[in-house]
This record gives structure tokens, sequence and C-alpha cells, in this order.
């Protein structure tokens, strides 16, 4: 699975456009931090089926389509859950545990989508001022 | 570093909260004192490191940015599960770190297990404190006399009150006198306000007050519920000095809303003790031997005072023992934590059959914690939790009453890290999303957003009784990598403390009801018993109670006004050694409902005073 093929997979996935996964002018480096730690974890078979059944769908913007062939399909759905939940949490779970798994990195943690899917910072990691907790946060 | 031949005006084991405030205090006033540390010490990179070992942590537990020590252990709230008198004890007498590993530091005899942890390091458990800094209510101090429960303290809120202001500033306390004045008989004294203003409240906060105030009014045991800003050791917008009119600034950062006091303030902008222990340093009275775990406390047989005080030393935390000796002082400070004083008394024995300081047989008895029962549900609406201090609100005014000559009393704690304590949020809500549900893409955005930002949880702190069967001793066949005993506990909840779990459950679902919010807590027997639930547990009257530590450790050295009942005096020095002092929670008669860290300061203050005026005599 080439980075490109990751990142618009991801993007399938994750419900992020590959423009946030993976932003032009990045120094963060975050498609490539998960890319390197799913090859470097998913076996070469689950990948191989995951890379194949993905660049079979003509578009991978239709949801039954990504339903259908990846997350529903039983050779592909363990990895592909794998691969959301360490883009959301920077987390590694091995065999789809609810646990069990590793912090990919601190950059893994910080840069993990579900604190900004709830309009919230990583906890440890708030870049905002003071008292900016006293009002709801800006949400579009 | 210090020189061991010396002989100090004081020496003080412990450099946490409670050593940290003398030791300060005592440099201040002259006096030459050396600080024993158990744990590692003060570097500039702490904070980073340990803000990296946290961040890469599954479980990111109160402990986790701090790596265990296995020559000063730590006990975790990964250990704590219930006791199991029929399970097999697999320990390994001769292999510490493999045992300290695999069983947790605590030597759990039960029946219910002890939940509550504590940080071995120079700053003590300061390091991962939430910040609360309440102060008790009046009746606090006599519940024996009002309500016929527990015992008295031998002081009152009046002879404490001047010790909370200086205690205030010590700490940094952001506060307003109206917040908490007239709840439950609270004054302050005339003119008094806080160094800071209150830290503003979350949304979340919001929501609670508006709700409560729609009538007709919550009532609960004849208190009505009202949310209360909670005063906190982080940091502010400075007020003016009540008496000189300066403004105040102690040079560190306004919180940024990190959402993680506990288990780290990534900036500082919370208090901790490491603040205090540099300016004791800098006073230039102060020594401190860091990795230094004392064991032995020596005493003069014929005057009974102590002599001297045993230690020994390591370099690494998984190396062993590298060094040991003796330190001198005129006067002794033990400050080593509830558990580790205790254990330190009981240990020392070869003077005294019972241990030192304990002809009263008090030493590590009612050993006491705020148990806590955590409820969590969803707001009707959004109230984005994450963000700002993990509390800001709280209800207080239910803290006392007519109702405690019944049942234990409770405060209410509002928490703003969603399912975060109980749940694991939101990692857990992911792959309950992802796993369970079977959602992804798009709509895993929306359920995602839908569903945390409307997460909350309020937490109570029931108070505990004292009683002598919860106690901690020196394990007699555990030790640590020193081949130091670890602490033994016995620990149980009486039918009183358990009556205030009980009338939890009934007031968490008053309170939901009048929130609107649905309830996800866990109370059906079975799922809390189920042993990969994680929770702790205990049956009442029919029903199933899970329970949390709140890391407020107390009791097990018992201030009072006789020798017979108690280990220390008021102003906390030992009935049965002329120049010992022994501070910190351990002190509390009762646990009250407050977090009890201010209150532990004042003490510690007024002991510092006493000791000061003892000495210039």
């Amino acid at each position: 699975m080439t980075l490109d093929t990751f990142v618009a997979l991801s993007a399938s996935l994750t419900g992020y456009p590959a423009s946030k996964l993976k932003p032009d002018l990045d120094t963060q480096k975050v498609a490539e931090l998960f890319y390197d730690t799913l090859i470097g974890q998913a076996g070469p078979t689950p990948l191989a089926a995951l890379n194949d059944a993905f660049l079979a769908i003509s578009d991978p913007t239709d949801h039954e389509s990504i339903k259908n062939k990846i997350f529903d399909n039983p050779e592909t759905m363990t990895l592909a859950k794998i691969i959301i939940r360490m883009w959301y949490t920077g987390v590694w779970y091995y065999c789809n545990d609810p646990q069990d798994g590793f912090v990919v990195s601190s950059k893994g943690y910080i840069n993990g989508l579900v604190w900004g899917t709830m309009f919230a910072h990583p906890m440890g990691y708030s870049v905002s001022h003071f008292g900016y907790w006293n009002e709801a946060p800006t949400t579009k | 570093m210090s020189n061991s031949d010396t002989i100090y005006d004081v020496v003080i084991v412990g450099g946490g909260w409670a050593g940290a405030t003398m030791a300060k205090k005592l440099g201040e006033a002259g006096k030459k004192v050396l600080v024993v540390e158990a744990g590692v010490g003060l570097s500039s990179s702490d904070r980073e490191t340990y803000m990296e070992t946290f961040f890469t942590a599954m479980a990111k537990v109160p402990s986790s940015p701090y790596e265990q020590n296995y020559n000063a252990p730590r006990p975790s709230v990964l250990d704590i599960k219930n006791i199991n008198p029929d399970d097999p004890v697999i320990e390994y007498p001769n292999n510490p770190i493999k045992s300290i590993k695999d069983n947790g530091y605590f030597v759990e005899n039960g029946p219910l297990p002890f939940a509550s942890t504590n940080e071995r390091l120079a700053g003590g458990t300061s390091w991962h404190w939430l910040g609360t800094c309440l102060r008790l209510v009046p009746n606090d101090f006599k519940l024996k006399t009002k309500y016929g429960v527990g015992v008295d303290w031998p002081i009152d809120y009046d002879i404490l009150s001047p010790y909370y202001d200086e205690a205030e500033y010590f700490i940094g306390v952001a506060g307003a006198v109206d917040q908490q004045n007239g709840n439950h008989g609270i004054t302050y004294t005339e003119g008094y306000n806080y160094p800071m203003k209150p830290i503003p409240n979350t949304v979340l906060d919001q929501a609670f007050i508006k709700a409560l105030a729609v009538e007709p009014l919550l009532e609960i045991d004849g208190n009505v519920v009202e949310v209360a800003g909670t005063p906190a050791g982080r940091n502010g917008a400075s007020n003016k000095h009540w008496k000189t009119g300066e403004i105040y600034d102690n040079g560190r950062r306004e919180c940024q809303g990190n959402t993680n006091c506990t288990p780290i303030c990534p900036i500082q902008a919370k208090y901790d003790a490491t603040i205090t222990l540099k300016e004791a340093l800098d006073t230039g009275n102060v020594d401190i031997m860091y990795k230094t775990v004392a064991y032995d406390i020596l005493m003069d047989e014929t005057t009974k005072k102590i002599n001297g005080i045993k230690y020994k030393q390591y370099e690494s935390r998984k190396g062993g023992q590298t060094g040991e000796g003796t330190v001198y002082g005129k006067k002794y400070v033990v400050a080593a934590h509830a558990i580790e004083s205790a254990k330190l008394f009981l240990m020392s024995n070869s003077q005294m059959p019972n241990g030192i300081a304990n002809s009263s047989g008090q030493m590590g008895k009612n050993l006491m914690d705020h148990p806590m029962t955590v409820s969590w549900g969803l707001m009707p609406e959004r109230t984005y939790p994450f963000r700002g201090p993990l509390s800001t609100s709280g209800i207080e005014s239910v803290k006392d009453g007519d109702y405690r000559k019944k049942r234990a009393a409770y405060r209410i704690e509002i928490g703003n890290e969603g399912w975060n304590w109980t749940m694991g949020a939101p990692y857990s809500t992911v792959n309950d999303f992802v796993n369970t549900s079977g959602v992804f893409g798009a709509e895993l955005i929306s359920s995602i957003e839908d569903q945390m930002t409307r997460q909350f949880r309020i937490g109570f702190l029931i108070e505990q009784t004292p009683e002598e069967s919860s106690c901690i001793i020196p394990s007699l066949t555990l030790k640590d990598n020193l081949g130091i005993p670890r602490p033994e506990i016995n620990y149980d909840f009486s039918e009183y403390t358990m009556k205030g779990f009980k009338a939890s459950r009934e007031a968490t679902k008053q309170i939901f009801d009048k929130l609107g919010a649905t309830d996800y807590s866990v109370t059906d027997a079975k799922k809390i018993k189920d042993p990969n639930s994680g929770f702790v547990w205990f049956d009442f009257e029919g029903e199933t109670y899970s329970f949390y530590g709140a890391g407020h450790i107390m009791g097990t050295h018992r201030m009072g006004d006789a020798k017979e009942n108690s280990v220390t005096n008021s102003d906390l020095k030992s009935w049965d050694h002329d120049n010992l002092y022994i501070v910190g929670c351990g002190s509390f008669p009762t646990g009250a409902t407050s977090n009890p860290t201010l209150t532990l300061v004042a003490l510690a203050l007024r002991a510092a005073d006493a000791m000061i005026a003892e000495m210039n005599a």
C-alpha cells in the first residue's frame, strides 16, 4: 500500500478529507507517522487484501461501496477499524482489541482526530487562552 | 547535598506537601533544616519528561507520568481490584520488583480494596492533585458533639481560620469569599479576599446552575442543591492583597485549561509542592537528600526524645541499595504521607514494641479516604467537556445537616472530563462507535460529535468514619527493593459510610432528572461484578455499589486532645516524644467531605509556628 492510497483510504474511513489528513504544507507528518505504523504492524496478507479491495472501488466517496467492500468485509474489516481508531486516538490496537495496544507516539496522541471532532483539545495539550472554557466553542 | 554528620535544627522526612511547607517556614525562620526525600529529586526537565511519559501511556491514570520506582514504590489505580479470600496469593518474596509489578505495591487484606494512591518523589502527590482548595465547614470539626458520630477535632474552625487565610496565599488560590461564605457557617476574616479571582466556570457548570434554578428547587435532606465555584490552587486573574494592597503575582502562568490537572499540569499553572521545596532550598538554610529512604527512627531511652533517623540510599529506580546512614537533628518532623509515615513509625520498633509515637495504639489505624460514587450520563444539550480544568464547580450546599446523625455526608464534584475517568473516553467512545455500532466516515464524525459534546459526570466524595479496623501495618513478609516492608492494608466501610453511598444513588437520580440528563452509570450488580469491568464494589442492603478512591488518604496518625486516643496534639506534636512532629493528612481525626489539601497545609503552617515558637522560647 502506498502512502497516497493510505491517505485516500483513511479519508473514506474517517470521514475527514485527505487535505486535512495530509495537508499540502504539513509540518507534523501525521499521515506518514500512521502510515509507517501501519506498514510496521499489519501483516502482509490483510494489508494486501485491504489495498486491493480499496483500489477496486471506483468511487471512494461512495459510502455504500466502502461499507460493503471494506468496512463490513470480513477480510478487511479488522484492519480498517484499527486504522480508523489509530487516526482518531493515536493508538495502534492489536487485533482490534477494545483496549490492548500502544500509543504510536506523543505526536500521534496529540494529533488524534477525536479531540477536534468534539471541539476540544488533547488532554494535556491546550494551546488556548485562560478562561476559554467559559463559553461554548465555535463549531463551524 | 548534605553532610549527614551535621546536627540540624530540624530533620524532615518527606519532601511533599507537608514537608516542603514545614521546610520553607522553618528555613525562613533561620532554622537549619535537612529534608530526607525517598523519591527522585527535582530537575528542570522533569515536567517535559513526565509529559512525554503521559502522552505515550495507554492508561492515563494518576500515576501515568511518573515511572515506578522500586526502591520507593507507589501504588497504582491499575492494581486495585476486589479481594476474594479464596484467591490464591501469588507473590515472589525473593523478587520484589516482579512482585510489585504483578500485584501492586500495597498488600491488601480487605475486606474491601483500598482505592486511593499517592506518589513518592520530590513534591509528592501534589504532582497529581486536582487543585481543589475548599475549607472544612465548622461542624466538620465536631462531628461527635453535633451528631454523635466519630470523634471531634481538638481544634475548631475559628482556630484554623487564620491558617486557612495563610494557606490560601501560600498555595495561591483562585476563589471568592462569596462563593463559600455562609455555606454551612464558613466565615472569613473581616476584609479577606483570595489572592486570585475565581477560575471561570465551564459551559457544563452553567447548565447545572440554570437547571437547578428552576422551581421547585431541588432539596436533599433539608438542603437546597446549589452549584458553587470551587476555589482552586490554579492561576487566574490577580487580586490586590487584602492587607497590603499589592497585586498578587506568583510568577507562574495562568491556567490554559489543559483538562489535565490530574495527572499533571503541563505548564505548572496549578500549584505543586516543588515550588515550595525550591523556595525552601533558596532560603539557604535547607539541605535535601534525595533517593534517601528513612526506615528506622531511633530514640533515647532516658529522655524518650528522638535521636536519629536511619536511612538507605539508591541511585536508580530499579538498582539496589547503594548507601546507608543516620541523620541527626534537635527536632524531627515526619511528613512522609499518611501511609508511609505510619509504616515508618510502626517499623521503628527496636526499642518500642508497638513502634515509635504509638503509646495510644492508634498509629496506622483509622485509615480513611473520600470513597466516591461516580455517576455519568448525557446532557440534553451540548455542554462541551474536555475544555478547561478538570473541575471548576461543585455542590457544597448539601454537606452538612442533621442527616449526619444517620448517614455519611458528601460533597458533589462536577467533572469536566466527560466519561474519561469512569469509562476511558474518548478511547472507549471511539471503540464503541467503530466496533460495537459499526459506524465510519461522516456518520462517525457526527456520532462522536453528538455524544462526546454531551458527556458529563458527577462525583460524590463521601465522608468515611474513622474505624480502628481500617489500618495499615508494615508487612512481615513482603518487602520493596531496598528490603523495607511494604504497607499491608485492612480496609472496610462502616454502615454509616455505606448509607452515604445509598443516599448518593438517590441524589443522582434526582439531580439527573432536574438536568433532563440520561443516566449511563453502571448500577447493575452483574455488570459491576464482572471481573472484566474493572470496577471495585461492595453490597449493601440488597444493592451493589461501585466506588472509586479520591486520593485523599487520612487518619493514620490522628491528632486529639488526649494521649490515650490520639497520636499527636493539635500542634501535631507527638504525645510520646517531645521533639517529634507528625504532619500530613494522617493528622485528620475525621475526614469531612472537603478535599483535604488546604486543611493539610493550614495544619502544617500552624505546626511550623508552634515549632518555631518552641525553638525561640
